[in-house]
């Protein structure tokens, strides 16, 4: 696959005003994940404040989808720990949102996209009980932010790509999280739907809310993210895109699968990588 | 002239009447339609969830499984042990069937929860082994084979009064569970991943549910008999999927072809001497024919144009 990477010096678009004195809504702290008596990641150290988005690359087995499943409780930690607002990820499992891989969701199945954003509000509703007023409304408020609010009853499997992943944000919003985690929501995605969820990304952004998103794309992490984590099994840099997508960064993180050169201020590469497949299965 | 279609049609309210009167007539019989209902729109509701969780093999399997309870209290009412559903107040075959359906759905539960054997290995074995030793226990009884009959494919004109009080009673804590844990169920079949990421107890629903599912079984073993109860799970539920979109409305539309499916097969074996299993399984599947036949055909002329129609290609 061939692309050409033109690291801006400012995003084209980007948090205004990070708050770096706030406490981080994500802090990773020498986390190792094990699962299955096999390493995900290793030694991952970070920290996300409100509204930024950040975007995590490495090639497949890199321990992306890993790294994802331990931050939001999938997967348990080995060593190492995760802060979420100060607290640990089982007290703030309400605020963070998990969006799978889109092949994992069964699309066929009898839910209206309505039900489908109304499902993260049940622990906020409670057992046996019925959505209230509030729970109405706050579905209502986020179907109509991410334009999706006419379609609500229609069942989910009836939507085009983009409005399928505009789901999901509707999901994090009515869900009151800060903070959402995206593995590979770009796969198989054409260039007209990737500028829909950068959007809807943007209404995220608005409201505070944290954003970290596993990708193969190096061209968009490259340019529409705050920060960059690279991750290569364990993790090569973490940082603004100007400061880490350099050779030796991007080579330490790829190894052999991608060769470079630079041309025209822009680094013009090739990976090996058959990225936009999906090996997980 | 007007007085001979008057005749006529007074003949044909008679014979209407007939036809579905006559089998009321019979207390046993009343009893049984109202057993055949409930377990129509039980199976509905509940197969509506065995359907979207792709667990047709493990409905069909604790079944199945059940046998060695009812087969152990078959013997003793036979040996006098208990006394028998039809001359007491008490069900014997029906909490011999519970017992082993709620210990084989928790069995495969555990085995699978490990990961080392995988759920469909997990269901056979229980399944196979259960259904074995029900066999084995009704070989030994005298005249086995009669008994196997009744309890493989069901003795709908045997319900007794305490049968229905248990049917009803059973069906009615049914719907109760399932209206009350709805969205919970929802979460666990359509996104399991944000079941867990909601700290859900989702085990412990997963536990319910198959507890549900051996309940529905039990209460259903007398209408259809243990070889066709998988028809009245899956059956309506999959017919109501093909004309809804939402988990609630095929619950419901399941459990109107059910109860359907089983008035017509009460009436259907009465008149035409049908084992009543049978004639309620095939009224099932013919209603399920014609629902995938329509919305096949519907679905051909909405994408196809012809020279007399053009479908309507709004948005």
């Amino acid at each position: 696959m061939y692309m050409t990477v033109h690291v801006l010096e400012k995003p084209a678009s980007s948090k205004e005003h990070i708050v770096e004195t706030l406490p981080p809504v994500l802090a990773v702290d020498k986390l190792t994940v094990k699962y299955q008596q096999q390493i995900g990641c290793e030694n991952v150290n970070f920290a996300t404040y409100p509204g930024e988005r950040i975007a995590v690359i490495g090639p497949n087995g890199a321990g992306k989808s890993s790294l994802f499943k331990a931050i939001v409780g999938l997967h348990p930690v080995f060593t190492g720990q995760i802060r979420i607002a100060g607290n640990t990820v089982r007290q703030a499992s309400k605020l963070i949102s998990y969006v799978p891989q889109h092949e994992s969701i069964d699309w066929n199945f009898p839910v209206s996209i309505w039900d489908t954003v109304m499902m993260v509000r049940t622990r906020l509703i409670g057992p046996f009980l019925l959505p209230r007023q509030r729970d109405r409304q706050a579905v209502q408020s986020a179907l109509e932010q991410v334009d999706l609010w006419d379609l609500r009853h229609r069942q989910i499997g009836e939507l085009s790509g983009g409005q399928r992943r505009r789901i999901f944000i509707a999901r994090a919003l009515a869900q009151e999280a800060k903070l959402v985690l995206m593995d590979e929501p770009f796969v198989g995605v054409d260039v007209k739907v990737e500028t829909e969820i950068f959007d809807v990304l943007d209404i995220l952004r608005r409201e505070d809310i944290t954003v970290l998103i596993a990708t193969h794309n190096l061209a968009q992490a490259a340019n529409h993210f705050d920060k960059v984590l690279m991750l290569n099994r364990h993790q090569i840099v973490f940082g603004k895109p100007v400061e880490v997508f350099t050779r030796d960064n991007l080579a330490r993180t790829f190894g052999g699968t991608l060769r470079m050169w630079e041309e025209d201020g822009g680094l013009i590469m090739i990976t090996d990588d058959p990225c936009h497949e999906d090996h997980h299965h | 002239m007007i007085s001979q279609l008057e005749r006529g049609f007074y003949v044909l309210l008679r014979d209407i009447d007939w036809f579905l009167g006559e089998p009321l007539s019979v207390e046993i019989f009343q009893r049984s339609l109202l057993a055949a209902i409930m377990v129509g729109i039980v199976s509905g509701v509940v197969g509506s969830l065995v359907v979207v969780r792709s667990m047709s093999f493990f409905g069909d399997a604790l079944a199945h499984a059940v046998l060695p309870g009812v087969a152990y209290m078959y013997q003793r009412v036979k040996r006098g042990d208990v006394p028998d559903a039809l001359t007491s107040e008490q069900d014997p075959l029906l909490w011999g069937g519970l017992a082993a359906g709620i210990f084989s759905a928790v069995a495969i539960g555990l085995l699978t929860r490990t990961g080392r054997v995988r759920s469909d290995s997990a269901i056979g074995v229980v399944f196979a082994g259960m259904f074995a030793l029900g066999i084995a226990m009704i070989s030994r009884i005298e005249g086995f084979s009669q008994d196997l009959t009744h309890i493989l494919f069901g003795e709908l004109f045997g319900v007794s009064a305490a049968d229905l009080n248990l049917i009803i009673l059973f069906s009615i804590v049914i719907l109760i569970v399932v209206a009350l844990l709805y969205k919970e169920f929802l979460i666990i079949s359509f996104d399991p991943v944000l079941a867990r990421t909601l700290n859900l107890p989702t085990e412990l629903l997963r536990y319910v549910l198959l507890i549900l599912i051996a309940v529905t079984i039990v209460v259903s073993l007398q209408t259809v008999g243990i070889a066709l109860m998988i028809a009245m799970l899956v059956t309506p539920a999959a017919a109501a999927g093909l004309i809804t979109h939402r988990l609630h409305w095929m619950m419901l539309v399941a459990a109107i072809l059910g109860a359907i499916s089983s008035i017509v097969g009460f009436y259907a074996s009465f008149h035409m001497n049908i084992a009543t299993g049978a004639s309620i399984v095939l009224t099932a599947t013919a209603i399920f024919i014609i629902i995938f036949i329509q919305q096949s055909v519907a679905s051909y002329l909405s994408t196809t144009s012809l020279w007399w129609f053009t479908p309507d290609q709004g948005n």
